[in-house]
């Protein structure tokens, strides 16, 4: 059967590179197109080989990385309403997609949590969503009739209906989740240089150029965006989800990381008096329910830093 | 939803520009080169049109897809490089011709011949040896086998090796395209 199988391919490629006789007239269902697929491998090949001539990708990069300007450092910084801060953040705030969502002329719909907000809503598939903080979800008017895709930048819960003709997928920009139907978390932040995503029940394949990986519950795969390394490791679950319940779980992470989660939550802004503090690390909880004041008292007794308000920003200080 | 509030979401680090780049390069080039003959002039332009990209990122709001709007930057770039060279020979007349027609441009050849490449990259190193010979420089099985001091039966099975394996990885692609566009295959 292997055999036969081989043969089958050497025969075609023999067709088109040795002009040799097609013996293999009486193919039937996958050999169909199987055999369509070799013939539109040799029909291009003109400009398959003008690619191979081309520059390589790598020093196309290079040379183009090199004209980009730096990007403009300054963080936008968002005001909304400051009644949003902390008493929206309420985990049965919830606002359902008709609020949110319009398709715009060209058939996108956007949803959004700004700063300090936490959007719980469901799509049409019937897909549950909860959108962390600075977060924002787009998909196409098309969606659950030809394909089921979410843009994602932020991070997001993802309850996923069964659906195994239309494969859910969340389209990170760098890399891609494809699931049938599932509960998982991802986490794509354009300001975080990590891409991750956690299962918690079901299967996901984690896609990225032509890498792909199979994640089972409990696992964690991450994607480093300037390296491009990916790792898996087996983690605690709740850790990774329970923001969506106004807990956010830090273990052993830096001080840079869980401003901006702050920033997020809160919709405040904070400024570092010097880099050096930006690389302490940080355990604990950090809990929506308990005032930013209290938040930042914690975080002083068991950091050695300060913060000091000034105007609308907040300064951290070492001690 | 406030205009311009929504920027595109590959626009918005260099990362993923990055990514975006990676993934398009050579098909923005492919493009490029149905209306150019020179493939450095090509790589120029399509090498513009991402700066061009990168620059205009916080005024554009490009609520279609990326790619798209992309290859047509590119084609326009191209044909008013024509223009500007002022070769109005047949060739150029061809082209706008050609872009005429491509109103509703469909890449099909050239986002194939892109997933070719790459997947020709990814075979053993012998397999592609001898698949390339083939396959780019047009050798015959009996040519290919005495440069490389190979029975012919080799070059034979390692032949449908390599196209078994690019069968293989280009599945997702021709899944699509068969069900798809099915007219694109027809011409």
């Amino acid at each position: 059967m292997e055999q036969k199988e081989q043969n089958k391919w050497e025969e075609w490629a023999a067709t088109l590179h040795e002009k040799k006789e097609d013996g293999s007239q009486f193919i039937q269902g996958d050999d169909v197109q199987d055999k369509k697929a070799v013939h539109r491998i040799f029909e291009v090949r003109g400009k398959v080989n003008t690619v191979l001539g081309l520059k390589n990708v790598d020093q196309a990069w290079n040379s183009l990385h090199r004209d980009l300007k730096p990007r403009n450092s300054r963080r936008t910084y968002l005001r909304y309403a400051s009644i949003l801060i902390l008493s929206l953040l309420l985990s049965g705030a919830t606002y359902w997609l008709g609020r949110y969502a319009q398709f715009s002329n060209n058939s996108y719909a956007t949803i959004s949590s700004p700063n300090g907000q936490i959007t719980n809503f469901t799509l049409f598939d019937g897909t549950n969503v909860w959108l962390n903080a600075g977060s924002t979800i787009r998909y196409a008017q098309s969606f659950n009739r030809s394909e089921r895709t979410v843009y994602l930048e932020g991070e997001a819960l993802f309850d996923v209906t069964k659906n195994a003709k239309l494969p859910f997928l969340v389209e990170t920009g760098l890399a891609q989740i494809k699931v049938a139907g599932t509960r998982f978390n991802v986490r794509a932040y354009t300001e975080e240089n990590t891409i991750e995503t956690v299962l918690i029940e079901g299967e996901v394949h984690f896609l990225e150029g032509s890498r792909a990986l199979v994640l089972s519950p409990g696992e964690r795969v991450q994607l480093t965006k300037e390296s491009g390394a990916i790792s898996k490791a087996r983690v605690n679950t709740s850790e990774y989800t329970s923001w969506h319940l106004g807990k956010h779980h830090f273990n052993n992470e830096s001080l840079s990381d869980l401003v901006l989660l702050l920033e997020r939550w809160y919709d405040i802004k904070f400024v570092f008096e010097s880099d050096s503090i930006k690389a302490y690390r940080f355990s604990g909880v950090i809990d929506k329910e308990r005032s930013l004041d209290y938040t930042l008292n914690i975080i002083e007794e068991i950091n050695r830093v300060k913060f000091e308000r000034k105007d609308d920003q907040i300064m951290i200080k070492a001690k | 939803m406030k205009s311009g509030e929504h920027r595109n979401l590959i626009l918005q680090s260099v990362s993923s520009f990055e990514h975006f780049f990676r993934m398009n390069y050579h098909l923005a080039c492919l493009v490029a080169l149905r209306y150019l003959k020179d493939q450095q002039i090509a790589e120029d332009i399509v090498q513009e049109t991402f700066m061009g990209l990168w620059q205009k990122r916080n005024e554009l709001t490009i609520e279609s897809n990326l790619k798209q709007y992309l290859l047509r930057a590119v084609r326009n770039r191209s044909l008013n490089y024509l223009e500007r060279s002022r070769q109005f020979d047949q060739l150029t007349d061809a082209a706008k011709e050609l872009a005429v027609d491509e109103e509703q441009s469909v890449y099909a050849d050239e986002e194939l011949a892109v997933r070719i490449a790459r997947s020709i990259e990814m075979l053993p190193p012998q397999c592609k040896k001898i698949f390339l010979l083939a396959y780019q420089d047009d050798l015959t099985y009996n040519e290919i086998a005495e440069r490389l001091n190979l029975s012919k039966n080799t070059i034979k099975t390692q032949m449908g090796i390599a196209y078994k394996i690019l069968r293989e990885k280009l599945k997702s692609y021709f899944l699509n395209l068969f069900i798809l566009p099915f007219r694109q295959l027809m011409h």
